[in-house]
């Protein structure tokens, strides 16, 4: 697998390089190995076996080989098996009779998008819509996929016969909620206001205007933005934490697709969406446990800061940092919080640093994550610390009084609370 | 103008001549041999099975009329040797300054190239030359071998075909001095010892697992293992296989249901006695193995009975080193 690896290493080197313009990719990769193999099928045709042909086995054995080989190097670029001369035809699709059978419609529909050919974010086909409304109903009605982040009894209730029918009746009637066509021309609609009315590539503003207006009036940037917040209420689980903005990635148009939206009938206004598709998620929050014995004022909790640490950006966003304990917390010999429990933590902004272009941070614990997704509270003193703003210019000489600051809490800093009562 | 061409064909007659007298005594070497064992070594290269040749070999030596000898300590011979030696290694290369008019010296980049060695032999013992060769050693009565080749990485699918090109000469030189004979036969292979002594392993030799989810809900417990109708849940993966040849690995599997195929799934374990963890599961054709195992196996190559090869027990091996060994010499 290695040397296919390098292989095909060079391969893409030059697919890059030569670009191979006026010649199909899998022409140029697989153009001789395809010959190969049309020659060994034309052989084999002729030959009979013995006596006339003795070698029958050995042609069979060299279009084996070749075959096995295209098939593993068409997997590594993942355009599937080269000998499309050999494919079978696949049977037609057959849309399923049964309303409520969403995954059979599911597979339905994908097989009839992979026929219209590569996605495209302007022109959303009807199929392509059906498709994404199915996947945002089952990811927002059938939990299977949050696991460990649901309760026992979340995932008992989930799993029995009469959660499994409520799960189906839920997800068909999101379904039913939402029409393919309505999506379907809500996109061309939106992204022609957005982008006619925020063109990043000339506005000089960047990106975000027309990220921001594509959040407020597509539907399908809205419903992935619903089915990121699901997830991260689930994650959260406590109350009283201000949740963070959930973001999707931005709708990338391509160049022709630019040139055709930028070109259609200038639209002055736009309607803002429906409220189902701006509707928050549910509140799933677990009421927060208390310890089984009082924890005494002054206990030291010895942290770890987790994921990409801390800085100005992620506390202005919201994001809600979290750090993992050190040491077991006990009280008496009781063991209350094992090492490794997850503590989630809160960051706030305290104003200017003393330096120049700094900032103070403040982190406090908020609580811990127990066994079955539960929450305990813990309330903690403040550590503070004084970041930059923003990254220092590699190109200019700091000031002294800068000299030791960074931009950032980097994860992995050793955070020392101090329990309060 | 007439002297020269003369002096050519002369030249072109000489050349053939003396190109020709060497091969047909070396193939005269091959009158008479219609028994041999297989062997084929690949090294360097992961992507070519030597198993998959071998068996490919195995079968065109059938179909010509010879007998297949079976893999030996030491080998039975006459032995025909198949070997593929492939190296990787990385040069420098000079692009030229036409390529990079900014560096009038051409630019150097680091190329991965690919050597290799194709060569076939059929060896037989001879009476020894030396004290220390007494009173025997093998020699190479045939061989065709390609000269060492250097290529492009992106071209090392063809190394393969190459070899099997000098195994293509071996089969039509032998036809051309031994005639057209009946096919012969793929022999089953012995069916082993279930209760033989565990060989050395490291891993211990542990027994048969007495129960678990998968033991206790099997319908035909036999043989300390679990019997099941052949399906594509004990063989190798049937999707990794090329498009034109999947529909026809499926009509096999299908086809073989219908003749009551079975395979014997064997469970052993704990290794880890603390932790109750650590089981291996092998499987096995049951009783014997399709009785067309060769031509299925070398119908497509990753093929799923590869997983199988043509080893066939009547009960699981009594150890987890002694399935390990079975399994290991599955295509033997």
């Amino acid at each position: 697998m290695k040397s296919v690896r390098s292989v095909l290493t060079i391969l893409v080197f030059l697919i890059l390089v030569t670009a191979a313009a006026a010649q199909g990719v899998g022409d140029f990769l697989f153009g001789n190995l395809r010959a190969e193999i049309a020659d060994l099928r034309s052989q084999l045709a002729r030959c009979g076996g013995p006596p006339a042909c003795p070698e029958r086995a050995l042609l069979q054995a060299k279009l084996n080989h070749l075959l096995k080989m295209g098939v593993m190097m068409g997997e590594f670029l993942g355009v599937g098996d080269p000998d499309v001369a050999g494919t079978p035809p696949r049977p037609p699709a057959i849309m399923p009779t049964d309303a409520t059978d969403y995954m059979s419609t599911r597979t339905y529909v994908l097989e009839k998008t992979r026929m219209e050919g590569p996605d495209r974010v302007y022109i959303v086909s009807e199929n392509r819509a059906t498709l994404a409304i199915i996947d945002h109903c089952r990811t927002m009605k059938d939990l299977d996929y949050l696991g460990t982040m649901l309760t026992r009894e979340e995932d008992a209730a989930r799993r029995s016969p009469a959660g499994r029918a409520k799960t189906k009746a839920d997800v068909v009637a999101c379904i039913g909620e939402h029409d393919p066509k309505e999506v379907s021309t809500n996109r061309k609609a939106a992204i022609e206001y957005c982008l006619q009315a925020n063109n990043y590539l000339t506005s000089g503003k960047g990106r975000a205007p027309f990220d921001a207006c594509m959040d407020r009036h597509d539907m399908m940037q809205a419903m992935c933005k619903q089915e990121l917040e699901l997830r991260y209420e689930y994650m959260m689980r406590s109350p009283g934490i201000p949740r963070a903005p959930q973001t999707c990635p931005g709708v990338q148009p391509n160049a022709g697709e630019m040139k055709a939206i930028l070109s259609a009938p200038a639209a002055s206004t736009m309607a803002e969406l429906p409220a189902k598709f701006l509707a928050p998620p549910p509140d799933v929050s677990i009421p927060l446990t208390a310890p089984p014995v009082a924890i005494p004022a002054g206990t030291v909790l010895e942290t770890t800061l987790l994921f990409r640490g801390v800085n100005v950006v992620s506390v202005e966003q919201g994001d809600i940092p979290a750090a993992r304990l050190d040491a077991p917390l006990a009280v008496d010999g009781q063991v209350i919080l094992t090492a490794g429990t997850f503590i989630f933590l809160k960051a706030r902004i305290i104003g200017p640093g003393t330096p120049p272009n700094s900032v103070q941070i403040g982190l406090t614990t908020t609580s811990a994550r127990l066994a079955d997704e539960k929450r305990m509270e813990l309330k903690s003193d403040e550590l503070v610390f004084t970041i930059l703003r923003q990254p220092p210019s590699p190109f200019v000489r700091q000031p002294p009084a800068l000299a030791g600051f960074s931009a950032f809490i980097p994860s992995d800093t050793k955070l020392r609370f101090t329990l309060k009562p | 103008m007439t002297s020269r061409i003369a002096i050519l064909i002369a030249l072109l007659a000489i050349s053939t001549a003396g190109a020709a007298a060497p091969a047909s005594v070396q193939d005269e070497a091959l009158r008479g041999k219609t028994a041999m064992s297989v062997y084929v070594s690949v090294s360097g290269n992961s992507e070519m099975n030597g198993a998959e040749f071998r068996l490919s070999l195995e079968q065109q030596l059938h179909d010509i009329g010879i007998t297949v000898l079976p893999h030996g300590d030491p080998p039975n011979y006459p032995v025909l040797n198949l070997t593929i030696k492939v190296e990787t290694r990385e040069v420098l290369r000079r692009d030229t300054p036409e390529r990079y008019p900014d560096t009038p010296t051409g630019r150097t980049r680091t190329v991965t190239v690919v050597d290799y060695t194709n060569k076939l032999e059929l060896r037989q013992l001879a009476p020894g030359r030396t004290r220390e060769m007494r009173p025997i050693e093998d020699v190479a009565i045939w061989t065709k071998a390609d000269p060492t080749k250097t290529i492009g990485q992106i071209d090392s699918w063809n190394i393969a075909p190459e070899a099997l090109d000098l195994a293509i000469g071996f089969v039509k030189a032998w036809v051309r001095i031994n005639g057209p004979h009946p096919v012969t036969p793929d022999r089953p292979m012995p069916l082993p010892d279930p209760n033989a002594p565990s060989p050395p392993s490291n891993e211990p030799g542990q027994p048969l697992r007495p129960s678990s989810d998968q033991v206790d809900r099997c319908e035909t417990r036999a043989g300390g293992g679990c019997v099941v109708a052949l399906s594509r849940g004990v063989i190798g993966s049937v999707e990794g296989m090329p498009n034109s040849q999947r529909p026809m690995v499926i009509q096999q599997i299908e086809d073989l249901k219908k003749r009551n195929q079975q395979v014997i799934t064997c469970e052993y374990g704990p290794s880890n006695l603390q932790t109750n963890r650590g089981f291996a599961v092998f499987n096995f054709w049951y009783q014997s193995a399709p009785p067309d195992i060769l031509k299925l196996l070398t119908s497509a190559f990753a093929h799923p009975f590869m997983e199988l090869g043509r080893v066939a027990v009547t009960a699981c091996p009594a150890t987890r080193a002694l399935a390990s060994q079975i399994k290991g010499s599955r295509f033997n």
